[in-house]
Parts: structure tokens; sequence; C-alpha cells
């Protein structure tokens, strides 16, 4: 039993007449790997006992059988990559107050606060408020901004209540659908409304979190149109400077939204969901004002604002063929005066068709088509030149079964032109509790809109302008890497990835000879990283289960102009130095008597050369109690170990002036209720 | 255009590595966790130990329906266990509920943890209805309406069995079964 993974996507701009060329080759290509597929292997071993043996059994035999509980593994063992899913029940037990911070459960992930509202995050490396190595998807949106690529996170929260799982890929190759997937995705999946019945209210507040409320009811409309609508506040209190005084970036976020899963037929089901947010966030910005005043250091409430509608539609042929119609539209503004000022429409369209052209084999093809549109205003500070609309289109197929998978992307934009991602990943489960997998695989970033077109002056008032330009092409990669995944004793889990990833024509700002006040984006860093992910989970007994990880980087970057004239001295450094060597966590959850369960996290980082942070070790704790069905109380402790620490430092927009801000120490009161 | 000789080296090698390959992997099929591989043989084993009111089936010869409700943990796991097996006469069928009104028409339904906040309309629509409700995990089951909870015990899976709930829907189980079960907690 073979699997092919065959993907082929076109991006477009305005030459619609070429599509039918790719469309033809993608065919052609489909062709060529199917027919390698050659016939199924026969049904080898299934895991555990075999089925009829255990409806032979009687009753005091299957009291005997032992079952293990650790979660959502098994299914995941069976995936060729380095795959991570969070639960519900994991991301509530953390005490996480957003996806970044649910986010610090996945091994191998780098989540690093920059101040009160702001995040970087990356995995294997490339970490930056900026990250622009990973795809962000929730429901099948993407989250990341064609701006710069990377995600602005302030923005994303949802009702966290309402998530089921986080999907976290590390490595690239490993999606269907989407762009500058290079060294992760992440997939947020939210929970159908037919799961979230009912009235759910929760409240509370703490030193840092100043004031939070949710509230979501679910119904059902007849018999098999459920819905569910959520409000949410939250304020957040500013992060801190060194010397213990306020940083000004304080913030505040409102959010609506509504949830739709409607089955009118056994073989139909509709999906719609939409959400809109307001959000108010300080920030301390240097602001080049008209002449005579020049640059000045402000406090500045940046508004930003949304509204995105989704709908998906299944058409279920049968058991194993179906079709998949989604479109959604997303609109996004963010406005910091004399700073900022965007406006960013998507509209996209994606269809879906999976089939078993032969027993056991799989195929999944597509066609997406995705329209972008934005507009800013442009200050001394930040300007973009004008665009006149992205347009993009994506063809995929993927024929699927278990033990390999071999494809490729294909894909065309205008900056860059014709890009070839080709893939192969390969699983190997000699036994039912192990699994061996391997990969080789090409991926490239595609340049972004600040990359092709910014025009940024440093704000620390030195002159210095950082501008884009058309010639910066695409970021390539060749990723190698192999996994292993065991259960060595019913309560045991353990999962290592290993990688070495090689990159080449790596992002680079170079100064511009003719003027050395200028610098412009070039590709002149190339290198290699490498590393190594560990987890386990232990069930120590019934009620108490230990995780501890570890996760090695290693980047060894080198830049092709650091011996021109004038050289790139700080592309490297900066890169290199923003990620940290060593990361290395132990959670625990213990279920206690009368309903009360205990969490504790502690984590270590490794230093950041760049911005001079040292290592630290920081702890979260949540100590809850279920009073009866309905009332839950919470109390959470974050960064418990020191009374302030940093973690990571701003980069191109300089908030707080180039200054690291400190994260305090946070506690906060929580109480939910369900009806 | 970026076709590099670097990406040509790596089709070729994946050209390579797929012929090597030929022949060898493993099945693919749904993974049912060994959690309702053992649930799924529960399920149809309890059939033996329950006994039916004289409305129970509508004949003699009528199937022993296995519904089970809210998402199907078993997959194809337990319609191929009780594919062609007979209790007390009875061929066994394996259904998947869409709708609640299809409840009364089960002699065994299965309600699964997530499903367990839509009890009040099973019942509702069970009205006394003679069938045999099993769910699992529910922690305030004694005063349930559910007729049996599979529970986890140290590693494995045992059941607690509400008496009164079985009896209120006409059912007598078998005082066999009744020994192997643990005590239902308040």
């Amino acid at each position: 039993m073979r699997r092919f993974e065959l993907r082929l996507s076109a991006f477009w701009s305005r030459r619609g007449d070429k599509k039918g060329t790719i469309t033809v080759l993608s065919a052609l290509l489909a062709l060529l790997l199917t027919i390698g597929v050659a016939e199924a292997d026969d049904l080898a071993s299934t895991n555990g006992p075999d089925l009829s043996r255990l409806a032979d059994m009687d009753i005091s035999q299957l009291m005997q059988v032992k079952v293990t509980i650790l979660g959502p593994s098994r299914t995941v063992s069976q995936t060729p990559a380095a795959v991570s899913v969070v639960t519900q029940d994991q991301i509530q037990r953390s005490g996480a107050m957003n996806i970044p911070e649910a986010l610090r459960l996945v091994p191998g992930m780098d989540v690093a606060q920059v101040d009160a509202s702001q995040w970087a995050v990356s995995t294997r490396g490339f970490n930056d408020t900026f990250a622009d190595k990973l795809l962000v998807l929730q429901d099948g949106r993407d989250l990341y901004t064609p701006l710069y690529s990377g995600v602005f996170w302030d923005v994303q929260e949802t009702m966290m209540e309402d998530i089921d799982h986080i999907e976290v890929v590390r490595g690239p190759g490993a999606t269907l659908w989407g762009a500058n997937a290079m060294n992760g995705v992440i997939n947020v999946i939210t929970k159908s409304a037919e799961d979230t019945q009912g009235l759910l209210a929760s409240g509370g507040g703490g030193n840092q979190e100043r004031g939070f409320a949710d509230v979501r009811y679910g119904g059902v409309m007849g018999s098999n149109l459920f819905y569910r609508v959520y409000g949410t506040y939250e304020n957040h209190d500013a992060s801190v400077l060194p010397d213990g005084s306020g940083a000004n970036n304080s913030w505040q976020m409102a959010r609506g939204g509504f949830r739709m899963d409607w089955a009118p037929t056994e073989i139909n089901s509709v999906m719609l969901q939409g959400a809109g947010y307001l959000g108010w966030i300080d920030q301390v910005f240097g602001v080049v004002l008209p002449a005579p005043t020049g640059m000045v250091t402000n406090i500045e409430e940046e508004k930003v604002s949304g509204a995105n509608v989704l709908g998906l539609w299944t058409h279920n042929i049968s058991d194993t063929a179906n079709y998949k119609l989604q479109a959604y539209y997303d609109y996004n503004q963010r406005t910091a005066p004399w700073v900022f000022d965007e406006q960013l429409h998507t509209f996209d369209l994606d269809f879906k068709n999976e089939f078993e052209p032969l027993q056991r084999n799989k195929m999944v093809w597509g066609l997406g088509y995705r329209l972008t549109r934005d507009s800013e205003v442009n200050y001394p500070n930040i300007s973009f030149q004008p665009n006149s609309g992205f347009l993009q289109d994506e063809i995929a197929l993927v024929p699927d079964s278990l033990s390999l998978t071999v494809g490729s992307k294909l894909e065309h934009n205008d900056y860059t032109g014709l890009e070839y991602e080709p893939g192969a990943r390969l699983l190997w489960t000699p036994t039912a509790h192990q699994t061996f997998w391997a990969s080789v695989s090409r991926a490239v970033r595609t340049p972004s809109r600040a990359e092709e077109t910014v025009s940024l002056v440093d704000p620390n008032g030195l002159p210095v302008t950082l501008v884009g330009t058309n010639t910066v092409g695409s970021e390539e990669l060749i990723a190698y890497e192999v996994g292993y995944r065991s259960e060595p004793l019913p309560r045991l889990s353990v999962d290592f990835t290993t990688y070495y990833n090689d990159y080449s024509h790596l992002s680079s700002e170079q100064i511009n000879p003719a003027n050395p006040s200028q610098l412009f984006f070039a590709n002149d860093q190339y290198g290699f990283t490498y590393g190594f992910e560990a987890t386990a989970t232990w069930q120590a007994t019934d009620w108490w289960r230990l995780q501890p990880s570890y996760t090695l980087l290693r980047m060894d970057l080198k830049s092709r102009a650091d011996g021109a004239s004038p050289p790139d001295t700080f592309s490297v450094a900066e890169t290199e130095g923003s990620n940290p060597e060593h990361q290395f966590s132990l959670r625990s959850s213990m279920d206690l008597p009368r309903g009360v369960a205990f969490d504790t996290a502690l984590r270590y980082v490794d230093r950041l050369s760049y911005f001079q942070i040292n290592s630290y070790v920081e702890l979260d704790a949540r100590l809850a109690w279920q009073i009866n069905p309905n009332w839950e109380v919470a109390l959470v402790g974050q960064n418990l170990l020191h009374d302030q620490h940093a973690e990571f430092g701003p980069t191109y927009v300089n908030t707080q002036a180039g200054q690291v801000t400190d994260i305090p120490r946070s506690v906060y009161l929580k109480v939910t209720c369900r009806f | 255009m970026t076709f590099k000789r670097k990406s040509w080296r790596v089709v070729i090698m994946l050209l390579a590595l797929s012929w090597m390959m030929g022949g060898r992997g493993v099945a693919a099929r749904e993974v049912v966790p060994l959690e309702y591989e053992v649930k799924a043989a529960y399920l149809f084993n309890f059939g033996k130990f329950v006994s039916w009111p004289a409305g129970g089936f509508s004949a003699s010869n009528a199937p022993l329906v296995i519904g089970v409700w809210g998402g199907n943990p078993f997959h194809e796991d337990l319609r191929n266990m009780v594919a062609g097996k007979r209790i007390a006469g009875h061929p066994v069928e394996f259904r998947v509920l869409t709708s609640t009104d299809e409840a009364k028409d089960c002699q065994i339904l299965f309600v699964s943890q997530a499903a367990q906040k839509d009890a009040s309309a099973i019942f509702a629509a069970l009205h006394g209805a003679s069938v045999l409700t099993v769910t699992e995990n529910l922690p305030h089951f004694a005063g349930s309406s559910f007729a049996i909870n599979l529970v986890m015990s140290a590693d494995s899976i045992r059941f607690q069995i509400n008496n009164p709930a079985a009896e209120h829907a006409g059912l007598t189980i078998s005082s066999k079964l009744r020994s192997l079960s643990l005590p239902p907690n308040p």
C-alpha cells in the first residue's frame, strides 16, 4: 500500500489564459505518479487485538483487556510528519488566555511574548515579531497577513472554550492548502455548534488581566440546525520597563461571532460562521511628524477592527468520497495615527473533491482562488508602493494512502515566476506501538508585500531607511526529517524528531552602496539549521500525567554579502541571535479528589544573544475546582518565578524606541458556569 | 523562473525513493482506539444478558438493533463485529442514528460521552421504551436514566448497572451480569 501526494498550485495574476496549461500539466503529472502506484498490498497487520477475537470474548474476559488511555496519540502516530495536537482539555488546563499561550504546550514551538500585546511565534528558528515562515489557519481561513506573511496575534483570539483542538505540524510540505508553510503549519479548529449547546459564561480578572468576560449561547432550531452566538471582552495591563515602570502598552479587545452547523439531509451539511472584533492597543512609537517638529516619541492608540464570514458546504457521496466547497471573506483594519494605516480585504474560494479511484487509494484534488486588496495611508515612517490587488489560483491533486507520500506543489506568482516544491514522506509501522517516518522536501517562501514595497524609517531617529525592492526573490529550503514514535509501556508514549534544513537565498538587509543611509531587502543569507525535538507523555497514575519536552536548535547561517562593500554584518547576527538553542519544559496534570485539578508547567528558554536576553526558567500553575457540573472556579498564575522577565525584543517597527520590555508575573481568578 | 538544478536532483531522488519502496507498507484503515474496540465487544455481549419484554421486538425474527447516537467512535468495527451474528434468534444489526426519533427502534443504544448533553432529548423520545441505554464515563450515573455506564478502572474497561433505570425500561438484567459489575457511583 503506497501513498502518493501530489500538490500542484498555480499562483496567478491577470494572465488567466495560462491557467489551462497548468491544469493539463498537473493532470499529466498526477497520472504519471498514479501509474507508479501499482497495485495495493493486502491489508497488513491491524492494531490491537484481533476484532473477531474480541467479539468472541465473554464479559469477564473483556474486563481483563488492557486499554491505554493516552488520548489521541494513536491516530497521530500514523502520520509521517512531526505533528502535535493540543486538545481543548489541555488548553483549559493550561490557563492559556490566547492562542500563542496555548501554543506553548507544543514541543518544538518557540513562543515568546514581546510586550503586552505582541508575540513572536515560530518553530525551527527564524523567530521574530514578524516571523514569516509559518502558515496559520483557523477553520480553513488564513490568519496571516499578506503584508509581511506573518500573523498579527493580537487580533486572532477566539473564545478559548470553543476551540476543539489545535493541530501543529513542524517542518515543510505537510499541508495541502495555503502558501508559505515553510517551517510549519498551525491549524486552529473550533467545535461544531452541536458540541457547544447551552449557556456558558465566564469572567474574572487579576493584576495583569484587568478584567475579562466571555458569554456563549448554543441552541438548536428544528432537529438539525445547531447554532451558537458568543461575545468576549478583555482588558490587559501593560508590560513593564526594566526599572519596573509601566510600558504604556495596555490594550482592550471586544469580539463577537456566531457559528451554525446544519445537516439538512444525511449526505449534505452546511457550516456558516462569522466574527467581528474591535480593539484599542496602546503603543509607544517613534513618530516622524511634519517639519519642523520632526522625530518625537509618542504614545499612540492603535485601533484595530475586522470582520470575517466563512461558509462550507460538504456533500458526502459515500464514506470515502465527498465534495467540499468553501468560501470566505475577511476584512482587517489597523490604524495608528501618523504611523500606520492599513485596510485589507481577502476573498477566498476553495473546492475539494476526495474519492477512491482504486481500492484503498485515496485521491484529493481541488481548486483555489484568492483575491486580496489592500490600501495603506503612507506616513513618513512607513509607506507602501501601491498594489493593484493580488490574485491567486491553485490546483491540487493528492493520491493518498498510508505509507508513502510523494508529491509536489507547482506554483506561479508574479514576483518570482514558477516555483516547484516536491516532497516525499515515508511511514513504517513495524508493530502496533511503533512508528518510524522520514521525509525530504523542498519549500519556498515567496516575498511578502512589505519586502517588495515598504519604506520604513528607523524609529530611533537614525538617518536609515529600509526599503523593499522588486528584485527580492524567494527563500528556498530543502528539509530532511526523521521521526520515531513509540508506546514502550501502556502508560508511556515517546516522540522524537530530528531534522536538517538547508536554506538558500534567505532574506537579508543590504546597505545600498550608492546611498549608505538606505538598507534594502536582498536574498544574501544561506546556511543550515538542524535540531532535535523530543517529548514523552507518562500517565504515572490514573490521576497524574507528566509531559517532559526538549527542543534543540542550531543555526549556522552565512551572508554572501559579508565580504561585500559595505559588508552585511548584521543580518546573520540578528537571525541567529533571535532563537533559543535549548528549550526544556515539564508539564504536570493532576486530577485530585472532589473535582480539583492542579496543573503546572515549568519551562527553560535559552538566551537570545541578539536582544541580550538571558536564559530564564518560568513557571505557570492552575488550580481549579469543579464545584458541581455547572460551576467551576480557577486560580491561574503565569510567570510566577520572577517579578518580571524579558522574552523577546522589538524588530523593524520599534515600539518603546527599541527597548526590550519585560513581562510581569500575572495572577488571575476565573469563574465559569455552564447551563 | 527558479527551476534550479538542485530541485531536479530532489525530483530524481524522490523517483528513486518511490521505486525502492515498491510493494512495502502498512494497511490504510480507520484506526479505532483499542478502548472502543473493547466497548464495541461489550455492547454486543450485553445483548446476551438482558431480557426484553414481549413488546420489545416486533417479531421473533426481528433484528436486535444496536444504535449509536452522537458520532460513531466504532467506525466500521462494531458493524463488522455483529455481521452475521444472532442473539436469541434475532439477527444483530448496527445503526448510526441521525435523529432521536430513531432511538425507540433500538434494543441497545450507546450514547457517547460527547453526546451526553442530548440525554434529556433522547429519554424524552424513548418515553419509557424497552431500550437498554448505555453510556460511558458518566460522573453521576446512579441518579441518571442510563441503565449501563462503561467506565475506566485501572487499565481496563468495566461497567456499572443502574437497576432502577433498567426496570423502568421494562428490562431484566441477568444476575450474572450484575455480579460482574462495579457498584454505581452516586
